[in-house]
Parts: C-alpha cells; sequence; structure tokens
C-alpha cells in the first residue's frame, strides 16, 4: 500500500522510490523490488524507462488497476486504524 | 571490489532463474547500485550480500512461478553433451549400426511422440538437479558441434535432418515449446521470445528409466528403455534379422567398454577372495614370506578397488551413450 501510496503522487524509479518510503517507514531496500516485482505482475504498474546521464532509469507508473487497488487498501486501512482506535480508546 | 563485482556475484546466484527475472532483477540492482553509488561493500550493507539478495528473491519467485513441469516435461541435455569427452557422436554411432545392418538410418523427420527424455550421466544430472534450462542458441551448437545435440520432442517445429555427411538438428528445441507453454503463465510464456528461459528451484530432474546409478524422478508415464529402443527399430522399418542385428551392434558397443574393466574387476575380487580365505594360515607364515602375502593382498585390493571405479565410470558413460542412441531417434 505504502509504495501504491507513494507512486500515486508521481512516477519514481527504484531508488527513489526506496528513499521516499524510507523517509517515513523503515524499510530494508532489498525487499522493495519483490514487492515491486509483484504489483507489476498483478498489473498494478507500469514501467517506462529513460536515459539519464548515459543510464538507464526505470520509472514505476501507478496502472488504474493499481489506482483501483490503493483506494481498496485506504479504505480497509481506514476501516481497521478507526477499530483500532475504537479499541484503544474504550480500553 | 566494485558493486561490479556484487552484480556478477548476483547474477551467479541467480543462475536458474527465468531468464527475463534474471536480467529484470539484475537490472534493478545495477541501477540501484549506481544510483546510490555504492560500492561493493556498501552494497552488502544495504541489500545484503549477492546470495541473501537472491534468496529474497527466490523466496519470492516461488510464490509466483509456475508448477514444476509435467511429467513428460522437457528437461536439458546441454549440459550432458558438453561435458561428454568421448569421440564418437551420437549422430554418428547410429549411422554405424545402421550401416552395420546395410541400412542407413532414416532420421529425416523422424520424430519421437511422447515423452520428452532427459538423458546425461550422473554428474550431469547432478549440476541439473536444481533447474533446468531452456536456450535456444543450442540451435546454433547443435548444428556446428557434433555431439552437441539437442532434444527431441512431440513439437512440430523440431526436425531431424540428415545429410550425406552430417546430421543436424534443427528447430533447436532441448524442449518442448508446447508443454512448456501449456503449464507456463502467459508471462513466461512471453520468455520465450526472448530466446532462453529457465525454470527451477529444487525440481527434480527428468530422465528415462534406465538409470545406471543416476538419480531420477521417474513417472510411471515414462517408457523405459526396451520400449524406446523397439520404438526406434519400428521406425527403422527393419526386417526382424536386422533388427536383431542393429540390437546386437548397440550391445557390442556395450560390451567393448565394459569388457576390460569387467574383466579386471572380476579377477582381482576372485583373487583376492582367495587370499583373504588364506589370512589366518599367514599367520604361520615366516619372514619375508608374510611381506609378500600382505604386498599382494594390497596390491590386489588397490587393483580391484580401481578396476572398480573404472567399471563404474564405464557403466556411466555407457548409459549416457546409450541415453543419446536411443533418445535420437
Amino acid at each position: 500500500m505504502c509504495v501504491l501510496a507513494a507512486l500515486s503522487k508521481q512516477d519514481l524509479y527504484g531508488y527513489a522510490l526506496t528513499q521516499k518510503i524510507q523517509e517515513k517507514i523503515p524499510v530494508s531496500e532489498s525487499t522493495l523490488y519483490p514487492i515491486l516485482r509483484r504489483l507489476k505482475k498483478e498489473g498494478c504498474l507500469d514501467t517506462r524507462d529513460e536515459m539519464i546521464d548515459g543510464r538507464n532509469r526505470r520509472y514505476y507508473i501507478l496502472s488504474a488497476a493499481g489506482k483501483d487497488k490503493l483506494q481498496n487498501y485506504e479504505k480497509e486501512w481506514r476501516e481497521f486504524t478507526s477499530s483500532v482506535q475504537d479499541l484503544l480508546q474504550n480500553t | 571490489m566494485t558493486n561490479q563485482e556484487y552484480l556478477r556475484i548476483l547474477e551467479q546466484e541467480l543462475a536458474g532463474f527465468p531468464l527475463q527475472e534474471k536480467e529484470e532483477a539484475l537490472d534493478y540492482v545495477r541501477e540501484y547500485l549506481e544510483e546510490a553509488s555504492l560500492d561493493y561493500q556498501d552494497a552488502v550493507e544495504v541489500l545484503g550480500t549477492p546470495k541473501q539478495y537472491a534468496k529474497t528473491l527466490r523466496d519470492e519467485m516461488k510464490e509466483t512461478l509456475p508448477p514444476a513441469p509435467p511429467n513428460h516435461a522437457f528437461s536439458t541435455v546441454k549440459a550432458s553433451f558438453e561435458n561428454r569427452q568421448d569421440e564418437k557422436t551420437n549422430e554418428s554411432m547410429i549411422l554405424e549400426a545402421g550401416e552395420a545392418v546395410g541400412k542407413k538410418p532414416n532420421l529425416i523427420g523422424s520424430q519421437q511422440a511422447g515423452p520428452v527424455q532427459n538423458l546425461g550421466n550422473s554428474s550431469s544430472m547432478t549440476s541439473q538437479s536444481d533447474s533446468w534450462r531452456h536456450d535456444e542458441n543450442a540451435e546454433a551448437r547443435s548444428s556446428s558441434k557434433a555431439g552437441s545435440g539437442s532434444l527431441y520432442n512431440s513439437d512440430s517445429s523440431q526436425k531431424i535432418t540428415h545429410d550425406d555427411d552430417q546430421i543436424f538438428v534443427s528447430g533447436g528445441q532441448i524442449n518442448t515449446r508446447n508443454d512448456y507453454q501449456n503449464f507456463a503463465s502467459g508471462e513466461h510464456r512471453s520468455a520465450s521470445s526472448s530466446q532462453s528461459y529457465t525454470l527451477g528451484f529444487g525440481q527434480n530432474s527428468y530422465m528415462d528409466t534406465t538409470g545406471f546409478g543416476c538419480s531420477s524422478s521417474q513417472d510411471e508415464n515414462t517408457p523405459s528403455i526396451h520400449q524406446i529402443w523397439q520404438d526406434f527399430l519400428n521406425r527403422q522399418n527393419l526386417s526382424a534379422e536386422q533388427k536383431k542385428k542393429l540390437t546386437g551392434q548397440a550391445m557390442k558397443i556395450g560390451v567393448g567398454k565394459l569388457f576390460i574393466p569387467f574383466f579386471l574387476c572380476a579377477w582381482s575380487l576372485s583373487k583376492l577372495v582367495l587370499y583373504i580365505m588364506n589370512i589366518p594360515a599367514a599367520f604361520s607364515f615366516r619372514f619375508p614370506a608374510i611381506l609378500v602375502f600382505l604386498g599382494e593382498l594390497i596390491g590386489l585390493s588397490g587393483i580391484f578397488g580401481l578396476s572398480l571405479a573404472w567399471l563404474k565410470v564405464s557403466v556411466n558413460k555407457l548409459a549416457g551413450r546409450l541415453k543419446e542412441l536411443l533418445l535420437l531417434t
């Protein structure tokens, strides 16, 4: 969900995406690629390549399916956190 | 060490991955290392060692890769063929056998329907036990290098043709593409267009029933070596006499290879048994007879051990040859 959320704001390449997420939550660099790969397989992400200073950068783009998935995740997350919040307040 | 070294090791660790998957993973890591300006040590701190990173990817990919190939799925012989040191090629063996019965084997268009077999000696199978691989470049190799060979299948793209001077395999498929596509996901199917793909992760090797000490994952639908041989003979449209002669020729190749090591093994074993039986009596021997006795005992043990090893190697080689001979049909 964090990856999808980060990519909903702008297209990002692997390193930038990692940095962006790490600004908010600690995440291991080695786990990010498998997540990207899986999301891509599920059709949630597209990619485009750009040459920058002779190097290739692969940008990850949120697809329509990815946007739908993010919406579902956000909804579930809000429901979950709301439930937890209620639980904490009532105990 | 540079990050290139990291990538090089990682590439090795990813051996057995589908090619497209491997390239994409390597591209990602390469881009990451360059963007972050990480050298080898930094990369290890950030991503873990290449081995650890490969394991992470493997664990992830296990869940999304297609299951192990079906019973009769394709498998590889590339390593087996490339490892061969024999001077004779499988093609020449068939020609030789065919000529012995006064008939050139009809290899043109001959294809074996049904299960595709794996072959190779135990060492090559061991090396392939964790993964099997398809490489369409095999076509070039199998055309240019006698004996580098390829496997054949019921795929219509596969043709084995016979020219006056040489036989070559066109189509170049080590595996059955149709089989592959049947079980592979669409994504992996697309990998076939990238000329090469691999699948793996602990899948067993697939081979025929001949065994000869090779480990195998036998499937009940796999025909026995006898059946394969009979099918081969039937396809050659030979008379009963010619079939018998061709079978004899194949046996002859085997016997010739095994005779000397077998003889040495049997001889040294029989002598060794006699000497062992005489051990109690040897206690009454005087010097230097006892030393002579012990020397001969040790010498015979050595000869027996060596000849046994020779026999084993010969059997494995023969197994590989017979498999090639049969499977090339």
